[in-house]
C-alpha cells in the first residue's frame, strides 16, 4: 500500500490530490496566494487530515503547474500538459476515447491533442495575453459587480447577441463599460464575455485540430455559461468531469505512481560547457 | 585583452603540438561577446587609422566595408543583457533594435564607431536613425529578390559612401579579396553546421549561437581560423554511445526573430529543458547554410553577383515559398524532431510569416511550438511552461517510436 501525491500549483489556485491504488483518497483546492510553498504544505496537511493518513505513508510526490519547482516536498516534477493529459485519460475511462483536451486555467489556456493510446501528440497554449483565460472572466465580473458563479447564471439567460470584439483583456474592459453605458442587459453582456473566451480558445483549438471526444477541464469548466459558449463555438458536446479543477493534479499523482513502479528517471540533458 | 595577430595564432599552432581543444576555442568565441574585448580590438584598429562601421545584421554586405579598408563590427547583444534597461526607448521597440542602439551608444561614447550601416528590411530598422543621435548612418533599401537592379544600385551607392569615410575606393581587386575572406568564413561556418547534423552533436545550440554572434566581433580571418580549429577538434571527438532512445536530447530547429545573446535566451531555455537546437534560422542563417548564390562566386568582380547573394541572405527579403523550402530542407538534413517558431511581439514581419510556416510544417507531420516573446529575462518562466512540455512530448514520441 503506497500513497502518492500530485500537486498542481497554478497561477490562481493550487490543487493537491492524495491517491492510493488508483483511488483518490483526498483532493484539496486553495487559492495559491503569495506563497506557493506555504499553500502546498497547507493543502497536504488538510488532505492528510481528511483522509486520516500520516505523512510517513507517502511514498512519492510529483508537482506540476507554474509553481512546481517551489514544492519542496516533491520528488519530481512533470509539465502540466503531460499531467493534464494523463489525468483526463484516466478520469475518462470510457468510450468514445478522448482525442482533444481543452484546459482553461486562471492565466493559461491549453489545447492538447492525444492519440488513441493517450499520448500527447500536439498542444497549443495561449500567448502572454490573458484573453481566453479565467482571468478575463474575473476582470469582467468585477466590472459587472457580480461574482463568477452569478456571471455564469446570468449568461444562460441571455436573449440578445452582443459582440466583444477585442482580443485583449484590458481593452475588453472598456468595451464592457461601453455596453453598460449603452444600457445593454447584464445577461447579454455576460453571454458575450463567455463567447469571447470560447472564440479565443477556439483559435487555439484550430491550431491543433478538433477531434471528438472533447474533454473540458480547469476551474472555469465549472462555469455552465462557458461550457454552453464552447459547445456553441465548437459545435460539439463537451465531456466535463465532476471536479474539473483537479484533473492536472490527478495526472501528477498518477505520474508519481508511474515513477514508483518504473523507477525510471526523467531524461534530462545537462549541457556541459564546451 | 588584446587578440593575438593572425600570424602569431597560426605560428603557435604550427610550432607547438597543441591538441585541438573545443573548450579553448569556445572560450575565444565567448570572449568576443564581451564589450571590453570588442572595445580593445576596435581601439587597436582605430590606432592603425582604420575606420569602424557598425553593421546591424548578417544581410549587410560586409564585403563592401572590407573592400574599402573599413572594420566591420556587428551590433546588438553585447552592451546590455536586458536591452531596455536604462534607455528611454519607445515601448514597442523590438529587442534586437534596442540592443543595437545600446551597442551603438556604448561604442560611440568612446568614439569607436565612424558609421552605422542599416538594412531597411523592417520598419524598426528604418526608424533607428532617429534613435542614434549624431552617428553617421548609411542605409540600404529592402533587398527583395524581385528588384535586383535596385539592389545593385544600392550596393554601388553604399560603396561610394563607405569610400568617402575611409578614403579608399572600392575597386574590383579589393572587392574580390574581401569577398574571398567572407567566402572562407562562410565555408568554416558551413563545416561547423555540418557537424551539427550528427546524431549526437557535441555542439550545443548555445555554443552555436555564441560562435555565430562572435562573427564580426573580431577580425574576420581570425574568427574563421578559430572556427576551423573548432571544427577540427570536434571532428576528432567521438560521441558517447547511446543507452536508450530517450537519452539523446530532442533535436529542434529554431526559426523566427533573431535571438540576442544572453544567458536566458530561448536557446538556453530549450536546452535546459532537454532539447538541443541543432539548427536555426533567425532571418538569415538558413540562406547562409544553403546559399542560392555561392559565396565564392560572389567573390567575382561583378557587383551584380554580390547583389544577388545579398538579396537572398535575409529572411525578410526572401519569397515565402523559398523560405519554406529552406526550412523543410533543414528539417530533413538535421533530422529535426520539433520546430519552434520564436517571434518578438513587435516583429511584424515574422508575426505575419511564421504562422504559415508552422502550419505547413504541422501539415507535414512536424511537431511545432510558437513562442511570442519580448526579449526580457523576466519572461523565462512563462516560456519554460511552454518549452518543457514540448520537449517532453518530443522525447515521449521518440520513446514510443512515433
Amino acid at each position: 500500500m503506497s500513497i502518492v501525491v500530485g500537486v498542481d500549483v497554478g497561477s490562481t489556485n493550487t490543487k493537491l490530490v492524495l491517491m492510493e491504488d488508483s483511488q483518490v483518497l483526498a483532493a484539496e483546492v486553495r487559492a495559491t496566494g503569495a506563497s506557493c510553498r506555504g499553500t502546498a504544505h497547507a493543502l497536504l496537511a488538510a488532505a492528510l487530515r481528511s483522509s486520516r493518513r500520516a505523512s510517513s505513508e507517502i511514498t512519492y510526490v510529483v508537482s506540476t503547474g507554474y509553481g512546481r519547482k517551489l514544492v519542496d516536498f516533491a520528488n519530481d516534477t512533470v509539465s502540466e500538459i503531460l499531467a493534464n493529459a494523463r489525468g483526463a485519460i484516466w478520469l475518462r475511462r470510457g468510450d468514445p476515447p478522448i482525442q482533444t483536451i481543452v484546459d482553461v486555467g486562471g492565466q493559461d489556456s491549453k489545447v492538447i491533442s492525444v492519440d488513441g493510446s493517450g499520448r500527447v501528440v500536439n498542444f497549443a497554449m495561449n500567448d502572454k495575453c490573458a484573453a481566453g483565460t479565467g482571468r478575463f472572466l474575473e476582470v469582467a465580473s468585477r466590472i459587472l459587480e457580480v461574482d463568477l458563479d452569478r456571471l455564469a447564471e446570468l449568461s444562460l439567460r441571455s436573449t440578445k447577441r452582443l459582440e466583444i470584439s477585442s482580443v485583449c483583456t484590458v481593452f475588453a474592459e472598456s468595451e464592457v463599460v461601453s455596453l453598460i453605458s449603452r444600457g445593454e442587459n447584464v445577461e447579454d453582456i455576460a453571454a458575450s464575455l463567455h463567447r469571447s473566451v470560447a472564440s479565443r480558445v477556439g483559435g487555439l483549438i484550430a491550431t491543433v485540430g478538433l477531434q471528438e471526444a472533447v474533454f473540458f477541464d480547469g476551474g472555469p469548466a465549472l462555469n455552465r455559461g462557458l461550457v454552453k459558449a464552447f459547445e456553441e463555438e465548437l459545435g460539439v458536446s463537451l465531456i466535463v468531469p465532476d471536479s474539473p479543477q483537479i484533473v492536472t493534479a490527478v495526472g501528477a499523482a498518477l505520474a508519481a505512481g508511474d515513477s514508483l513502479s518504473e523507477k525510471e528517471p526523467r531524461p534530462r540533458t545537462e549541457w556541459t560547457r564546451l | 585583452m588584446s587578440s593575438p595577430s593572425m600570424a602569431t595564432l597560426i605560428q603557435r599552432r604550427v610550432s607547438s603540438e597543441e591538441t585541438p581543444s573545443a573548450h579553448a576555442e569556445m572560450d575565444y568565441f565567448r570572449s568576443r561577446l564581451r564589450l571590453p574585448e570588442i572595445r580593445d580590438w576596435l581601439r587597436q584598429e582605430k590606432e592603425k587609422g582604420r575606420k569602424v562601421f557598425g553593421l546591424m545584421c548578417w544581410s549587410v554586405p560586409v564585403e563592401m566595408v572590407l573592400a574599402s579598408g573599413g572594420v566591420p563590427v556587428r551590433l546588438s547583444g553585447v552592451s546590455e543583457n536586458d536591452a531596455h534597461r536604462g534607455w528611454n526607448f519607445p515601448r514597442d521597440l523590438c529587442p534586437l533594435t534596442a540592443s543595437c542602439v545600446t551597442d551603438v551608444q556604448a561604442l560611440t561614447r568612446e568614439a569607436l564607431l565612424d558609421a552605422v550601416v542599416l538594412p531597411g528590411t523592417c520598419d524598426w530598422k528604418r526608424k533607428i536613425p532617429d534613435l542614434l543621435g549624431g552617428v553617421k548612418v548609411l542605409t540600404l533599401g529592402d533587398p527583395s529578390s524581385g528588384s535586383l537592379r535596385f539592389a545593385d544600385a544600392d550596393l554601388k551607392r553604399l560603396a561610394k559612401e563607405v569610400a568617402l569615410i575611409t578614403d579608399i575606393p572600392v575597386v574590383t581587386r579589393n572587392l574580390a579579396r574581401a569577398s574571398e575572406r567572407v567566402a572562407k568564413a562562410n565555408e568554416a561556418y558551413l563545416a561547423l553546421q555540418h557537424i551539427r547534423r550528427r546524431p549526437r552533436s557535441a555542439l550545443s545550440g548555445q555554443d552555436a549561437l555564441a560562435i555565430e554572434q562572435a562573427f564580426l566581433r573580431d577580425d574576420v580571418a581570425r574568427w574563421t581560423e578559430h572556427c576551423r580549429y573548432l571544427v577540427q577538434s570536434l571532428k576528432g571527438e567521438s560521441p558517447a554511445p547511446e543507452q536508450r532512445p530517450g537519452d539523446r536530447p530532442a533535436r529542434i530547429l529554431l526559426i523566427g526573430s533573431p535571438v540576442v545573446w544572453k544567458p536566458r535566451s530561448v536557446v538556453h531555455l530549450i536546452e535546459e529543458a532537454g532539447g538541443q537546437v541543432v539548427c536555426e534560422d533567425f532571418h538569415s542563417r538558413l540562406a547562409l547554410l544553403y546559399p542560392a548564390e555561392p559565396f565564392a562566386r560572389a567573390a567575382g568582380t561583378n557587383g551584380s553577383s554580390l547583389a544577388r547573394r545579398w538579396s537572398r541572405t535575409c529572411f525578410c527579403s526572401c519569397a515565402a515559398e523559398e523560405d519554406d523550402g529552406l526550412v523543410f530542407r533543414a528539417i530533413h538534413d538535421f533530422a529535426v524532431e520539433g520546430l519552434i517558431g520564436h517571434v518578438y511581439r513587435t516583429c511584424a514581419r515574422t508575426q505575419m510569416r511564421l504562422p504559415g510556416i508552422l502550419r505547413r510544417a504541422r501539415d507535414n507531420g512536424i511537431s511545432t511550438l510558437a513562442l511570442e516573446t519580448e526579449g526580457t529575462a523576466s519572461e523565462a518562466d512563462r516560456l519554460r511552461a511552454r518549452i518543457e512540455p514540448f520537449v517532453e512530448m518530443l522525447l515521449s514520441k521518440r520513446r514510443n517510436g512515433a
